[in-house]
């Protein structure tokens, strides 16, 4: 906002005063008061300002931080986020929510393990980077911060409709994401029901380390490229959201979600790689032979439906979430979570939960792939798609503060394991822990006001 | 997605059911926070954010809040 002149000169002779106050030694007393004064002026003039603000509309919102760090010294984050909603007058809402993530660590390049060391191009193709043998391939230069900014607006259109507007923006070295969303919800008239349509469009720009790889393309040494399509690369997702939820009782609720969604455009992760093994000759049976760029199918059709139930239960709150997902690569999923939230004193509340996640493999997942066979269409060994189950406990610890603010802290324990299911381990390829677990410790602190 | 479209259909179906529901005067327990579906946004959101970039398939619940190059 702009400041009137008036204002603008108060503010300048009391920096001016204060600059003198700090170069003159001893303090002239008079000036020391003028300062205090100004200072004052200037505390009051901030104060009417941001109670201004406040009177606009009934503030409200949460100040959340995650900290992810993965075991074996691979991928830690950090995340500090902010929400901030303005409730106007007529039920209209403004809300926002900006959040910063700053990834480290190594992270799987999708090559097998082997007994042999193994050499890889690093992804911008001007370095090389050696694994020991028995070592999981990991590329340990692995750092990224993304900002991502969301905005969306809500306004009743009726007494039982409401519509809402969103945008969504997130930034990364290598990743632009820009999108749109809309939904709109209806009630009943004795709010014990309620549907809701939602659209969204999304659109990524991917612009990799080095360039953009050629898929299926072989793993050349440092500063013998090129070997890439180009630099950059597109993306768009459009998704529906149907969503239904009944009133069961007094003390249950329950939810029910329709997802549809579907991607055209660059899929390929471009730092995978896929291991290529001797699979014929018996001195070296199961070496790694060479190293391939994954390339992945670039459309994708994705079905999921999602169910959730709140009960009151001895005092307490069960929450049950079952989501099923499948799509057109072949991926089919399960995920299961349960919490219980109940008081354990006057202001201290606890929530032990539990989530089980299976998932089997795309159609095109390989851990890797043998140098007499042809090279297939579309192939990845990005472990994140093949088959496997996680499990993750966890516990929050709530506190109730006055005016319904609230603090919280999450403690959760992230348990991957990959399952080698078809895939059968040759030569040198047995003995090898050729799919390690991803685990990690998750902690979350958030602030409700 | 047959199946998907019959459960959806069965929803609301059971939305015909009259019988459920509550009156505004037994509302006491259902206006609680812990008994709102999507409030806890943050939570959520950093839930999703990691499901979604250690795993093949991602949201479900609503509208994931931007994309980034995770999966």
């Amino acid at each position: 906002m702009q400041l009137r002149p008036k204002k603008k000169r108060k503010i300048g002779k009391f920096l001016a005063n204060a600059t003198v106050a700090l170069l003159c030694n001893p303090m002239d007393q008079a000036l020391a008061e003028d300062i205090r004064s100004d200072e004052s002026e200037l505390k009051s003039f901030i104060t009417r300002n941001i109670n201004e603000i406040k009177q606009w509309a009934k503030w409200s919102g949460e100040i959340g931080f995650l900290g992810y760090s993965e075991t074996q010294g691979r991928v830690q984050a950090i995340e500090p986020a902010i929400k901030l909603d303005a409730k106007f007058v007529n039920d209209r809402v403004w809300s926002t929510k900006l959040v910063f993530d700053s990834l480290t660590g190594a992270s799987p390049n999708g090559a097998l393990n082997s007994g042999q060391p193994q050499t890889f191009t690093s992804p911008s193709g001007s370095a090389s980077y050696t694994i020991s043998p028995g070592e999981q391939p990991l590329y340990s230069q692995f750092r990224d911060t993304r900002v991502n900014l969301g905005t969306s607006w809500s306004e009743p259109l009726s007494r039982s409709v409401k519509w809402n507007i969103g945008f969504n923006g997130s930034t990364e070295y290598d990743y632009l994401s820009l999108g749109l969303n809309t939904a709109l919800t209806k009630e009943s008239e004795d709010k014990n029901q309620s549907w809701t349509v939602g659209l969204s469009y999304t659109t990524d720009t991917v612009r990799p380390v080095g360039g953009v790889p050629t898929p299926l393309a072989a793993m050349v040494a440092p500063h013998l490229g090129p070997l890439r399509s180009g630099s950059v690369e597109q993306k768009d997702t459009y998704d529906i959201l149907l969503g239904y939820s009944q009133v069961m009782s007094r003390s249950w609720i329950m939810q029910g979600n329709i997802s549809l969604g579907y991607s055209q455009g660059y899929m390929n992760d471009p730092y995978k790689f896929v291991t290529i093994f001797e699979d014929s000759n018996l001195a070296t049976l199961g070496d790694p032979v060479s190293y391939i760029h994954e390339k992945r199918p670039d459309k994708r059709f994705k079905r999921s439906l999602y169910l959730a139930s709140k009960k009151f239960i001895q005092s307490g709150i069960l929450n049950v979430g079952y989501r099923y997902s499948n799509d057109d690569w072949g991926i089919q999923a399960h995920t299961v979570d349960f919490s219980y939230n109940f008081a354990v004193s006057g202001k201290w509340r606890i929530e032990p939960g539990l989530r089980y996640y299976n998932q089997s493999a795309v159609d095109f997942y390989s851990l890797a792939i043998g140098n007499s066979q042809a090279t297939p269409v579309t192939i990845t060994s990005d472990y994140r798609l093949g088959d496997l189950t996680a499990l993750t406990p966890g516990l929050k610890i709530i506190n109730k503060l006055k005016d319904e603010k609230e603090i919280a802290l999450i403690l959760r324990y992230y348990m991957q394991h990959g399952d080698l299911s078809s895939f059968n381990p040759v030569g040198s390829m047995q003995g090898q822990n050729l799919i390690p677990d991803t685990n990690a410790y998750i902690l979350q602190v958030h602030y409700i006001f | 997605m047959k199946t998907l479209i019959l459960i959806f259909f069965a929803l609301l179906i059971f939305a015909g059911c009259s019988s459920l529901g509550v009156k505004p005067w037994e509302r006491n327990l259902l206006s609680k926070p812990e008994m709102q579906f999507g409030v806890r946004s943050l939570e959520d959101g950093f839930d999703d954010h990691i499901y979604f970039s250690k795993e093949g398939v991602s949201g479900g619940r609503g509208f994931s809040a931007g994309g980034c190059g995770c999966n």
